[in-house]
């Protein structure tokens, strides 16, 4: 949920059964309304499968998809699942004019102003065909755009693009969700570039989501963890609070566990006027991977 | 419903094979009447248009020329077709529509009225230029009062059902070459079928009245003491229903009646090439009696030259078709079966077109 409780979406004990194989098996979430929230897990684990069925794709052998908005007003609801939908052989110009015809907009400088604002603004009459992948992409997004949707859905939107592209749509859809408002859905095999970008993350294995957890509170339960080994625990302790570092103390092996992002020099010159004595510092850092491989087991193949 | 049919029709503007179909439609009917003045100037040297031909014979030749859209133009069409909504498929241009919001219902719906539309388009050109041509070439064209409109109108109709099976087929197959093959398959079979079908189209109660009326012929026959009572029977035996009314037709008259395949035999659509053999004609109603009868209008030394072959008077009873003239099930006027054709072109383009909505209805579009 968003801070105010509003939600843009909920999945309500979804089902996809293709014959004997099931994709999704009564999957739940909640999207909360401003949020980029992402979705995390293997190869085959059905990703793809609920987003298709939340963009309206597919209907779902059981339950229920409740948006929290008209989403059956054209438009609300944009998506790119898998490749860009676009006509290869006209241009990103052309390409929205269908889109807002589509949509039954009207068509005017606002698509010059969504190309720009994607960076395709410089690529006239070129056709989209010739693209590089990151334009195509954007160019997908930028479709996604038209008609100010509530909800964009990105079927790894990021998958085969060099760094230099993935730069750009992630700076666009930090854009798109903080000056616009909109709220994204986002799956993606680069759980590093998701966990700079989410807000929220859903874990999904076996065709359900497992786990929901919120950015931060990823950080609470992984993020840096910092091991001190310290004769003087009750004067540094008091440092690394004051530090922003959660702390518990181990009084058995005298070790204290500070939680959280730290600057050392600061910590240790801190330290030093407060009288502590450091012995050893070793650190561990959880990140969106190995949180998801510790919840699900085995390697990762998000 | 209309947003889409306005995307439909500005990308069909676009298309460039829809201005290549466009432009046969204008230029094929126009060399054609082209080429029908160059061969008679060619071959009656110093006669006039009004030695020629005779105002039935231009009205024939208007007919034949601009109905010849419905063997001309399929093939096109079914390439058009396919290769313009084949390209929202692999363009994955369907999943947007659905993701926008529409339901299947309209966008399969949106496709099949702009393929017909752009049909409607293709014919009403051909027809036109068809006109043009038999003007410019000094021919002239002579669409009957008007009337001639309305069987135009009823070709159109019944090539849509044509439109709309291609439309089906590109629909429900998601590769491009497979759906192109078929249509232009069903485009070349449907012609060829259409000439047979139409040839047994002839009612089986026209075939009772003949054999009926004949039978009181061959009595009159035996009181002039032209026939024995043994040879009347022996005739009646060989010359029974099933002489006329076959096999064949036992096969084909079903597919007549129940689809729009026999419109060309029906109406002399069959493309212009017959009018090589022989000149256009214009009548108003199909005349059944000459599948059973030795044509009326001929002259006597003709009649007398088939009364003693072996042909047409085989069955002894020298019947002609002015004999069977005021015989209702021998003729149907073509104004009755213009509202035949279009109700069952109606029909089939419901239930084609419905079928199709079912596959696409559950497809799986990405």
């Amino acid at each position: 949920m968003s801070e105010t409780g509003e939600f843009i979406l909920k999945v309500n004990g979804v089902s996809k059964d293709y014959g004997h194989f099931h994709a999704l098996d009564s999957m739940s979430f909640t999207v909360p309304k401003g949020s980029i929230y992402g979705l995390v897990g293997r190869n085959g684990a059905g990703k793809t499968t609920v987003m298709r069925i939340i963009s309206g794709l597919q209907e779902p052998t059981s339950g229920k998809v409740e948006y929290g908005f008209d989403h059956k007003k054209l438009g609300k609801v944009g998506a790119l699942v898998e490749l860009p939908s676009i006509y290869s052989n006209q241009s990103a110009k052309e390409n929205l004019i269908y889109q807002y015809i589509n949509l039954g907009l009207k068509v005017d400088d606002s698509i010059d102003q969504i190309l720009d604002y994607v960076g395709l603004g410089n690529t006239g009459a070129k056709k989209a065909g010739r693209f590089s992948l990151g334009m195509r992409q954007r160019l997908g997004i930028a479709m996604a755009m038209c008609g100010n949707p509530e909800l964009l859905i990105l079927d790894e939107p990021i998958n085969g693009l060099d760094p230099q592209g993935i730069i750009q749509i992630r700076d666009l859809l930090i854009k798109l969700n903080q000056e616009k408002g909109i709220t994204i859905i986002i799956s993606s095999h680069i759980l590093s570039e998701l966990s700079k970008l989410a807000t929220d993350f859903g874990f999904v294995e076996g065709g359900k989501v497992v786990k929901e957890i919120k950015a931060a509170s990823l950080e609470d339960a992984g993020g840096l963890e910092s091991l001190f080994y310290c004769g003087t625990p009750e004067l540094l302790i008091p440092v690394l609070n004051a530090h922003g570092l959660k702390t518990t103390f181990d009084s058995e092996t005298g070790i204290i566990q500070a939680k959280g992002y730290y600057n050392l020099t600061k910590v240790v010159l801190a330290a030093n006027a407060a009288g502590a004595n450091i012995a050893r510092v070793v650190t561990r850092e959880t990140d969106l991977e190995t949180y998801f491989v510790n919840l699900v087991g085995g390697e990762s193949h998000a | 419903m209309l947003k889409l049919l306005k995307f439909e029709f500005r990308r069909m503007f676009k298309s460039v094979f829809f201005w290549v179909v466009a432009g046969i439609s204008f230029v094929w009917p126009i060399i054609t009447a082209l080429f029908y003045r160059f061969i008679f100037a060619f071959t009656f040297d110093g006669l006039t248009i009004d030695e020629l031909f005779s105002n039935n014979e231009i009205k024939g030749l208007t007919w034949t020329i601009a109905v010849s859209f419905i063997t001309t133009l399929p093939k096109y069409v079914a390439l058009f077709t396919c290769l313009h909504l084949g390209r929202d498929y692999t363009d994955g241009i369907i999943r947007n529509k659905i993701i926008a919001g529409h339901s299947r219902f309209k966008i399969y719906g949106s496709y099949m009225l702009s393929q017909m539309a752009a049909s409607t388009f293709f014919s009403v050109i051909y027809i036109l230029s068809g006109l043009l041509g038999l003007t410019i070439s000094g021919i002239g064209a002579n669409v009957n009062g008007g009337e001639m409109f309305s069987r135009f109108a009823t070709a159109i109709i019944v090539f849509l059902v044509m439109t709309v099976a291609f439309s089906v087929i590109s629909l429900i197959f998601r590769k491009r070459a497979l759906p192109m093959i078929l249509c232009v398959l069903i485009a070349l079979v449907s012609n060829g079928a259409g000439s047979v079908i139409g040839m047994y189209n002839t009612p089986s109660k026209a075939c009772k009245d003949y054999i009926e009326i004949r039978h009181e012929r061959y009595e009159e026959l035996v009181d002039e003491g032209v026939l024995d009572d043994d040879s009347v029977e022996k005739l009646e035996e060989q010359f029974d229903k099933d002489h006329y009314q076959g096999t064949p037709w036992k096969i084909f008259h079903p597919i007549y009646v129940l689809s729009p395949l026999g419109f060309e035999g029906d109406y002399g659509a069959g493309g212009t090439s017959f009018l090589i053999d022989e000149s256009g004609s214009y009548k108003d109603e199909i005349d059944f009696s000459s599948e059973f009868a030795i044509d009326g209008d001929m002259d006597m030394s003709d009649l007398v030259m088939i009364l003693f072959s072996d042909d047409l008077g085989d069955d002894q009873s020298h019947i002609t078709t002015k004999d069977l003239k005021h015989v209702d099930s021998m003729h149907m006027p073509f104004s009755t079966l213009n509202w035949i054709y279009i109700g069952k072109s109606l029909i089939w383009m419901l239930v084609i077109g419905g079928w199709g909505f079912i596959i696409f209805r559950k497809k799986n579009l990405f």
